[in-house]
């Protein structure tokens, strides 16, 4: 008991939680005030996990969490230069594009294209005003709060994020992007980003989501994304993570399916000192069909930590999980699938797959594969590989006059690539290949 | 071109070559033919720099030059090529992919320009024609699926665009039927010519009957036995390896 009172991290977030809220708008404070007051009641019940709770074994965020609730500093606004955000991220893709800094909506730097009937992209805090109706059956009902304190963290602090609402039957022709910058170049800084992203009935539509840091402040993103995928629907969805050494990220993506529905999620982790992203899909309907692709490079003494969920509620659905990781220096990769199948989910397809290339003897790999299943008629199949580059592949190519690290850039492309071809966008998965090729010194004519 | 001084080479502990001699001159064929586990695949590794051997004495030299201290890719873009026994499957690399970049490697070694994407082009379906070879499976993931004849056939379609001065046929007729065999042979007798060399590695007489050797060396537990020319893989063929086994046997006692 006095344990968890006396944890200067919770300390520090009741003290700043009473000035937060007095910096928003008063309106915004009378809406939510009752779920943010719960949230942080429920983030103070459950703590900040720790290396004990299985969950989080291998990965300690307390460290990164320390100094981060200095209200005073969290809260000033960035001198980011308008420039620069223009100038970088996805050019020359034409798209709709929202630019969060530490969270905040930055309006001059966004862009929406796409016509209103095609789909309304709005900061939240708009939202919540202009779309309450939407935000009262979704905000906070996809990904419940309850149970996971950095979720109910991100609750009670979340001040702005993307919302985007693709009406029934509308396919949107133009991809969002959804730019997080974390500034670290003034102060230190921790935010809570929030998505809430509900596609309609046979809705269709690409969202990228990428994460960059600026400075050499550590920075603390707890970023939390709601998304519902209604009957009929598809949803292309792409998060590029590619942060500075000084960055800590927490990501956590729920995604509700329905029946018919699809959802193709490729998470490519390149960057971020340490990196923890959890995405939970319910597959909760009649043929629908979840496909999640991973790939995380990782150097120098990153971390990186997937935990997937996947679970199968309704009968005939499938899910395909490929995540494949490159590790070297002394860079640890986690990996944790867990696939649940309902006792009522019969003629379950699901397979997942975890493979990693060691290039290092200082790196880490652990990988753990978690299936329960309550059905006994259902096609599950999971396996893990680790290990070093085979050498009969580069003696090949080294036999046919490519020097080694010619050969060996060669064979991790193929590797990576694999992940990368996953992607369902021609020009996104083109920019992305350029930039896994340049960390992994391939040079593609 | 080639000389192989009383060459020892080791897997782990165990000893495989034994003191081989061998010189190839430009212009000749060599059979190396012998029983299975005579060392037939380690001399062809060997001389390729495969690492899982440890070379314990002895010389190699490639026009002059030390064989042994290059590095696998020098020793290819000194013109040595290796048709592997077992081509191995590269998913994501295609035969295109990597040609490209290793056929400029080669060039720029021999003081080269580099070809561009049209020069390469060409001269990639040049050479298609030579194995039969579809443009198709170049462009697909290598070896992935490919039959025993593709996979063959690949290995000899990238030693027409490496032009090789010596190739090393490491069992290239196994797992192949008979037209594919002479596919494959009729690309190695197109690219011969009396600058280069070839040494063909067999269990059978059979390829020779398509390759047609000018000497024939006969591998026996770590050591070249018996040479001689042609005539010798045809009296294997019909006598089998036990006469040589018990003549080499006989002569170490």
């Amino acid at each position: 008991m006095t344990e968890k009172l006396a944890n200067p991290i919770s300390e520090a977030v009741i003290a700043n939680f009473h000035a937060f809220e007095q910096s928003l708008g008063a309106d915004t404070v009378a809406i939510h005030h009752h779920t943010r007051k719960e949230a942080l009641n429920h983030f103070l019940r459950l703590g900040v996990p720790t290396t004990k709770n299985e969950e989080w074994r291998y990965t300690n965020i307390a460290p990164s969490l320390k100094g981060k609730f200095d209200f005073a500093k969290t809260s000033k606004s960035s001198n980011l230069d308008p420039e620069f955000l223009t100038s970088t991220l996805f050019e020359g893709i034409e798209a709709n594009i929202i630019v969060l800094v530490n969270g905040k909506y930055l309006p001059y730097s966004s862009t929406v294209l796409s016509p209103i009937h095609e789909v309304e992209i709005l900061a939240l805090d708009r939202a919540i005003e202009k779309r309450s109706a939407i935000l009262d059956t979704y905000y906070t009902k996809v990904a419940p709060y309850n149970n996971n304190a950095l979720n109910a963290l991100n609750t009670a602090f979340a001040e702005q994020g993307a919302f985007i609402y693709v009406p029934e039957g509308k396919e949107v022709e133009l991809p969002i992007f959804i730019h997080h910058i974390a500034d670290g170049t003034s102060d230190s800084t921790i935010c809570h980003p929030r998505n809430l992203i509900v596609l309609g009935k046979n809705a269709k539509v690409t969202i990228v989501e990428t994460y960059s840091s600026l400075g050499e402040n550590s920075v603390f993103t707890n970023a939390l994304s709601e998304v519902v995928v209604s009957e009929g629907a598809h949803l292309e969805y792409v998060k590029m993570q590619a942060e500075k050494g000084n960055a800590t990220q927490v990501n956590f993506t729920q995604i509700n399916h329905a029946g018919n529905s699809t959802s193709n999620t490729t998470t490519i982790t390149v960057g971020g000192k340490l990196v923890r992203n959890n995405l939970h899909i319910a597959v909760d309907g009649e043929f629908a069909e979840a496909n999640l692709n991973g790939l995380y490079w990782l150097n120098a003494d990153r971390l990186v930590d997937n935990h997937t969920l996947v679970d199968h509620i309704q009968p005939n659905s499938q899910s395909n999980e490929l995540y494949k990781g490159i590790v070297s220096d002394k860079g640890t990769a986690v990996f944790n699938g867990k696939i649940f199948v309902k006792a009522e989910a019969q003629k379950t397809n699901a397979f997942q797959s975890n493979r990693n290339i060691l290039l290092s003897p200082d790196g880490t790999v652990n990988t753990k594969p978690q299936l329960e299943i309550f059905a006994d008629d259902v096609r599950c199949t999971h396996g893990c590989t680790t290990g070093a580059m085979d050498n009969e592949p580069m003696f090949y190519l080294r036999s046919r006059g490519l020097d080694e690290n010619t050969a060996r850039a060669m064979l991790l492309h193929a590797f990576a690539q694999e992940v990368v071809e996953k992607i369902n966008h021609d020009s996104i998965k083109q920019f992305i290949a350029r930039q896994i090729d340049s960390l992994l010194g391939f040079e593609n004519e | 071109m080639l000389s192989i001084q009383n060459l020892k080479a080791n897997i782990g502990e165990k000893e495989i070559l034994k003191g081989i001699n061998l010189e190839v001159k430009p212009g000749e064929v060599h059979a190396i033919m012998g029983p299975n586990g005579s060392g037939k695949s380690t001399l062809a590794s060997v001389l390729a720099g495969r690492a899982d051997y440890e070379v314990m004495d002895g010389t190699v030299t490639f026009n002059g030059k030390d064989l042994l201290d290059m590095d696998p890719e020098v020793r290819a873009r000194e013109g040595i090529f290796l048709a592997f026994q077992y081509p191995v499957e590269i998913p994501g690399v295609s035969t295109t992919n990597f040609m490209k970049t290793a056929v400029n490697e080669v060039r720029k070694h021999r003081g080269q320009e580099p070809l561009d994407a049209l020069g390469f082009l060409t001269l990639m379906k040049e050479k298609m024609k030579l194995v039969e070879i579809s443009q198709s499976l170049l462009s697909r993931s290598l070896n992935e699926g490919f039959s025993g004849g593709e996979k063959k056939r690949n290995e000899v379609f990238q030693m027409a665009m490496l032009e090789p001065q010596l190739s090393i046929l490491d069992e290239t007729d196994s797992g192949l039927d008979i037209d594919a065999l002479r596919i494959v042979a009729h690309g190695v007798n197109t690219l011969r010519n009396e600058n280069n060399a070839t040494i063909v590695v067999t269990h059978y007489q059979r390829l020779l009957d398509y390759i047609v050797p000018d000497f024939v060396h006969v591998l026996y537990n770590g050591r070249i036995v018996k040479s001689g020319t042609k005539e010798l893989a045809l009296e294997l063929e019909e006598k089998g390896y036990d006469w040589i086994k018990a003549e080499a046997d006989a002569a170490t006692v």
